[in-house]
């Protein structure tokens, strides 16, 4: 029931002008943001030690100098880092690693498809390897938050609790967990953070190039594209999210500096979105499109887009290796470009830094690059398998095992421990 | 007569898109008069109240306060002039107190969490002098009853300062005791200088309080009569344009006495509160059962027990099914044998707001006029149509939203959704709540016909007159308790009211109790 | 004819009134706005005039539409369903897993016909007897659904799509040989089916008067329990078909496929112009906000609106339209 003193009365008139003042109110102060966040380039940073995440952002001076003051081997692979995390010294510089037998625990902030499953497969698979060697100390303890930043931060306690020499952090949100990781290594545990970069500088990182990925497949497309007056239809993930903003940042500088055409279409990186997205381009854009980058998921659905909607299919990149991305490749004859970038190969990167500092190893910087394995026509045949599927949920793993050479790391360490070794076992994972 | 009016309506005119509601309507009330505005059900009364406490603003035509043209563009607007308005529909948020709900709209840009005590005082003495227990300002408005709820919104504005009080026949859920302390209030309020608009359709009402009435007939006013010129039958013949000598006569129905056709249904060692004395009563196949009584002393539990919507705490209710009695345990189960129910608190119980009269009428029958619960059109607009005519809903269009509907009207419809269900007990609750008089005796005369074709009906109203009138028999509430059962010659107005008041003149002929 | 008046064609009878000509009119804007959308989508991207373009945009609608028939009706009711995400995201991934399983197409769908009605039954059964606020109960019932599904399938939600699915939900598609996608077949078949019910049942008839009056609804012999199920398991049943021609459209599977349709289909309905105060309204004007929606936002593509910006774009086009139409203004003719 409505009372009969209307609170705020007024008449329709004056009801409509509030709802467009109110929308004006709204507006404003956003805009008003993104001139603030347009000016704030080159502030000094709080934090001398670390540089800043500064996503989406031009080089800044003090990026430069700490890429240049890089080793020569594994700069490209650092190329834009600053889109995506933030480089400064080892954290556990101090840190004085136990005797074997080691705890190993994992710390995931999503299990709900089967990327996360699969890096956990491997992941165990690698501390039953370690075990046998006599080095752990008890089953893999394993946790997931279900994407809820304060039950991880929970978590983690609990894994310092029960005592975790080595906890492997899989894709944590960005932000909010500084202070549970803190607690870990004051506790004495290695937080190794996977996948993804952080805004935490107490933690030891382990990601690959993502501006470089980015801008190796952006790359293969300007040379496959060749010179065209036609558009580059960049498949953008989550907007805001580190990682998606580093592989489009070296993407777009790529297409920038070859002078071609780009539009964006944002996917989410969720299939169903970025097939209805680029049909809706599709359907708003009848002229030629030259090709089409991945920013991760999009290949597959990309290419049935054009094809349902009876467009010629351009060359289309892939991301992360997905197995369905490969089948599509095969059933259209369309060459692709992409990276060996499952989960396991992740994992796998990550416990070789941990068991490098295990054995005393210290590494030079908080955050590890290392570069994808890259498939393309030359080597596609190594990655197919004829179980592969358009539906299927895998990831093509790099063929040696390795994403990174042993080597490549040699550069990133200092000290002379040798690491316990293991087999990733990546070749032996099931084609789903 | 020569004081200048408080204010002035001159030829306004107002449409609801296609529908005039009003035209030519001409109304002026001066200080310290209380003034009818009489007219049949959609004559366009709750129109002009809406115009004057400023929730629209009339198509054309001028309103003046004090002689000086003003706009009343908002309620608040109303209020500043001194205008506070009763609406027809009591309009309470059962989210908050009572309380919260008299001061609604005072507060500022937020509402605050406590009411003063000095609001709560003056809150208080408002509620005391209309004779109602101050509780009802603390209770939830959910459990209010329709007389409280009235007090409500009688009180929000009563706390205001007001010049000119408009009660849209805000008296017609009153019981007698609350009318009587509420017409002494308005009388004493006349004498300083204050003016009321009393609409209402009960010509005892008016006469005794008004000053001067002004009628509407069909969204025309038909003219300001004086006091003395204002009897009942004058007002009448100005409001349907028949003779006065017609009014003069159509009278009374006599009582029938019922008792040779055996007992449609009863009430068996039945305490209508917990620690209420339980009674028996029987009703008559074929009789009119009134029920009276006044707020809060059971009237309404009464007949929420025949028609099974809240079960007696103590004892049973039973209705005869061809010669073998069946108990009634709940509203669907009470229903499904023969019972309807017309509920009293049309807007919370009964009306669909949001749906056409045809939703609002057919709703209940739905059910019957529907194969394997497909519905069949026709079936439906022929039942709907033959329910309005026979009330005579005004505009007699299905189409028409619910609404758009005059307050009689809709009530017309909440009795047309049960009569349509053909049940053998028809109890109701206070139908006929703003029914202008014409109806109501084409209502009573239905009535008739359908219990001489042996439909049951139990009627509680809070008009006693319409109790004499209409019923054959009277149970009168008091204290929870049946306090009297009349009948043939006692049957009288005294009679009536003495038992309300627990004074029942002698129980010779009913067994009260049941030890 | 038991319509509301609403959504009748205005009859030139002498009893045409304010307030149906009002909502006639309302109910003509929110039935022109597709079309003249479309006419600004045909003018700023003319390339949006081919077979394939038209037909890309009815399919992503057809998916929009089947999925917010669930929505529709819980707002008409004064609820809201908040489990429609989870349940498109169920029937997707139950759809691909057990098909790879080997569990044949018909087996699938009783299953998941099964698994809607009890997710019904628990939104409709739980915010009747417990007087809990639907919001609370399907943001409750959603979270059993995703973590449900997630530990049937151990956290792998890959699998299989049979291939007519897929061909279901393609701007290519042809159903017997007629050029016309399948999801779109089915969506029409749906909406003639939820219209009708709506309009020519009593069960129709009822979620109208609950939404409007629960009390007065229960007294006209309505059951409020069982109309809730009903309305929820509906809902669950049209968000199941959803997920499964999602299944179709990009292959893959995951429980979080639904996600983006919480948003879209309560735009879809506040769009098309149903009340959120329930009892008014209807699936006819719900279609009218899906098409609305779907062009509106390949618009903001044909012009290469960024993401964010789309969304602020959006968010103003709801509150203009809600303005426009105008619903529900006029409290002063309700006294
Ligand atoms: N909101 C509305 N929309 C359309 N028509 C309306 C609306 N409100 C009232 N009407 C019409 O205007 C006319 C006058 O109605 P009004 O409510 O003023 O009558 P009333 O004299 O107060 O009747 P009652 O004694 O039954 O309360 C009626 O015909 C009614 O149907
Ligand atoms: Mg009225």
């Amino acid at each position: 029931m409505k009372s009969p003193f209307p609170r705020r009365a007024g008449s329709p008139v004056q009801r409509r002008i509030a709802v467009v003042a109110l929308l004006a109110g709204l507006i404003a102060p956003l805009a008003a943001c993104g001139g603030l966040s347009a000016n704030d380039n080159d502030k000094s940073s709080v934090s001398e030690t670390y540089t800043d995440l500064r996503t989406g952002k031009p080089e800044s001076a003090r990026d430069k100098a700490v890429l240049d003051a890089l080793p020569e081997s594994v700069r490209s692979t650092y190329a834009g880092f600053w889109h995506a995390t933030r480089v400064g010294p080892n954290p556990y510089a101090d840190w004085k690693p136990s005797q074997a037998p080691w705890k190993f625990c994992y710390s995931s902030a999503y299990q709900g498809n089967s990327w996360r499953q699969e890096g956990l497969a491997v992941a165990k698979d690698i501390v039953a390897q370690l075990d046998k060697k006599g080095l752990v100390d008890g089953p893999l303890i394993v946790s997931d938050a279900n994407n809820n930043a304060s039950l991880q931060a929970t978590q983690l306690t609990t894994m310092v609790q029960k005592g975790c020499d080595v906890i492997l952090v899989m894709q944590p949100p960005t932000v909010g967990l500084c202070k549970a990781f803190d607690a870990a290594q004051k506790a004495g545990a290695l937080v190794v953070v996977m996948q993804t970069g952080t805004d935490c500088t107490n933690v030891v990182q382990s990601d690959f190039g993502a501006y470089d990925a980015g801008r190796t497949a952006a790359e293969w497309l300007v040379d496959k594209v060749g010179k065209t007056k036609d558009t580059i239809v960049m498949c953008d993930g989550i907007p805001g999210v580190a990682a998606a903003e580093a592989r489009q940042a070296g993407a777009s500088d790529t297409f920038k500096k070859a002078g071609l055409k780009v539009d964006h279409i944002t996917g989410q990186w969720t299939p169903s979105t970025i097939k209805s997205q680029m049909l809706r381009y599709l359907s708003t854009h009848q002229g030629a499109i030259a090709g089409v980058w991945d920013g991760g998921v999009c290949a597959v659905p990309v290419t049935q887009a054009f094809q349902q909607a009876d467009r010629d299919l351009p060359p289309v990149t892939g991301f992360e290796g997905a197995c369905s991305w490969l089948a599509s490749w095969k059933q259209t004859g369309s060459e692709s470009f992409g990276f060996a970038g499952g989960a396991g190969q992740g994992v796998n990167e990550a416990f070789k830094v941990a068991l490098r500092m295990l054995a005393g190893q210290k590494p030079k910087h908080n955050t590890l690059l290392y570069p994808l394995v890259q498939i393309d026509g030359s080597n596609v045949d190594e990655y197919y398998k004829p179980g592969m599927k358009l539906s299927s949920g895998c990831n093509a793993q790099p063929a040696s095992g390795d994403s990174a050479p042993t080597a490549y790391y040699d550069d990133l360490f200092t000290g002379t421990g040798t690491p316990a070794t293991f087999d990733a076992g990546l070749a032996d994972l099931p084609v789903k | 007569m020569t004081s200048s009016p408080l204010i002035e309506l001159a030829g306004i005119t107002h449409r609801y898109g296609a529908t005039v509601a009003l035209d030519g309507c001409q109304l002026d009330i001066r200080p310290g008069e209380i003034h009818g505005l009489v007219g049949e059900n959609g004559s366009g009364k709750s129109t002009v109240v809406k115009l004057l406490s400023g929730i629209m603003a009339p198509t054309e035509g001028t309103v003046r306060v004090d002689g000086k043209d003003v706009d009343l563009r908002s309620p608040t607007a109303a209020q500043a002039h001194g205008v506070l308005t009763v609406f027809q529909e009591t309009l309470i948020s059962d989210d908050c107190s009572g309380l919260d709900n008299v001061f609604a709209g005072t507060d500022g840009l937020f509402r605050r969490r406590r009411r003063s005590k000095a609001e709560l005082e003056l809150a208080t003495e408002v509620v005391e002098r209309l004779g109602t227990s101050p509780s009802i300002l603390t209770a939830s408005p959910y459990q209010l009853s329709l007389a409280e709820r009235q007090v409500l919104t009688l009180t929000r504005a009563l706390v205001r300062p007001w010049r000119l009080l408009i009660l849209d026949e805000a008296t017609s859920a009153l019981d007698l005791a609350t009318r009587d302390r509420l017409f002494a209030l308005l009388q004493a309020e006349r004498s300083n200088g204050r003016s009321v608009l009393f609409v209402s359709h009960r010509m005892d009402e008016l006469e005794i309080l008004i000053d001067r009435a002004t009628v509407q007939r069909s969204g025309h006013t038909v003219g300001t009569v004086d006091r003395a010129e204002a009897t009942p039958s004058r007002l009448l013949s100005m409001m349907d344009g028949r003779s006065e000598s017609e009014h003069a006569g159509a009278a009374t129905v006599t009582a029938r006495r019922r008792d040779e056709q055996g007992t449609a249904a009863r009430l068996c060692g039945v305490a209508l509160s917990s620690d209420a004395r339980p009674f028996d009563l029987d009703v008559r196949r074929g009789e009119i059962l009134g029920v009276g009584g006044l707020d809060g002393h059971g009237a309404v539990a009464l007949v929420e027990a025949f028609a099974g919507v809240s079960l007696p705490p103590k004892g049973k209710v039973e209705i005869d099914r061809d010669g073998l009695w069946s108990r009634v345990r709940g509203y669907r189960n009470a229903v499904a044998s023969g019972i309807a129910y017309v509920p009293g608190k049309r807007q919370e119980e009964g009306l669909f707001r949001t749906l056409d009269v045809r939703d609002n009428l057919a709703m209940a029958t739905y059910g019957e006029h529907s194969r394997l619960g497909v519905l069949r059109p026709h079936a439906i607009q022929q039942a709907v149509r033959a329910q309005m005519q026979r009330l005579g809903v005004v505009p007699d269009d299905p189409d028409y939203p619910i609404t758009g509907l005059s307050g009689g009207n809709a009530q017309k419809v909440l009795v047309g959704r049960w009569l349509a269900a053909e049940p053998d007990l028809l109890v109701l609750n206070d139908p006929l709540r703003g029914v202008d008089i014409g109806t109501k005796r084409e209502f009573y005369a239905l009535m008739r016909e359908l219990t001489d074709a042996g439909m049951t009906v139990v009627m509680l109203s809070t008009e006693i007159e319409e109790l004499l009138t209409s019923c054959d028999r009277v149970a009168v509430c008091h204290d929870h308790g049946l306090e009297a059962v009349l009948e043939g010659d006692e049957m009288t107005y005294d009679g009536v009211l003495s038992a309300m008041f627990g004074q029942a003149p002698t129980l010779a002929t009913h067994e009260r109790t049941r030890a | 004819m038991s319509t509301s008046a609403i959504e009748q064609t205005p009859t030139p009878t002498s009893a045409a009134t304010s307030r149906r000509r009002r909502g006639a009119l309302s109910s003509l804007l929110v039935y022109l706005a597709p079309l003249a959308m479309f006419l600004v989508l045909m003018v700023a991207t003319p390339d949006v005039l081919s077979r394939t373009g038209i037909m890309s945009l009815l399919v992503l609608s057809a998916v929009l539409g089947i999925a917010a028939v669930g929505q529709t009706w819980a707002v008409m009711i004064a609820g809201i369903d908040l489990s429609i995400p989870a349940t498109i995201g169920m029937a997707n991934v139950l759809l691909t897993t057990l098909y790879a399983k080997g569990w044949s197409f018909g087996e699938i769908v009783v299953l998941l016909l099964v698994l809607s009605i009890l997710i019904g039954m628990a939104n409709g059964v739980l915010s009747s007897i417990f007087g809990l606020h639907p919001l609370v109960v399907s943001l409750g019932v959603a979270s059993v659904v995703t973590g449900g599904v997630l530990i049937s399938v151990d956290g792998n939600t890959g699998g299989d799509v049979p291939g007519f699915i897929t061909n279901a939900v393609s701007p290519r598609g042809s159903v017997l040989g007629v050029p016309l996608p399948a999801a779109l077949v089915v969506w029409v078949l749906v909406a003639v089916v939820v219209v009708l019910v709506e309009r020519r049942t009593v069960i129709g008839r009822q979620i109208f008067a609950l939404g409007s009056n629960v009390t007065a609804a229960r007294l006209a012999l309505a059951r409020p329990m069982l109309i809730r199920v009903f309305v929820y398991s509906a809902g669950a049943i049209c968000a199941s078909a959803a997920g499964v021609l999602l299944a179709g459209f990009s292959g893959g599977a995951s429980v979080d496929i639904g996600a983006a349709y919480l948003f879209s289909t309560i735009t879809a309905v506040v769009v098309g112009g149903t009340s959120l105060l329930g009892g008014a309204g209807g699936y006819a004007r719900t279609i009218a906000g899906v098409l609305v929606t779907t062009e509106f936002t390949t618009l903001l593509i044909g012009f290469s609106v960024g993401p964010n910006m789309q969304q602020v774009m959006l968010g103003i086009a709801i509150l203009v339209l809600i303005t426009v139409y105008g619903r529900d203004r006029h409290v002063a003719h309700r006294l």
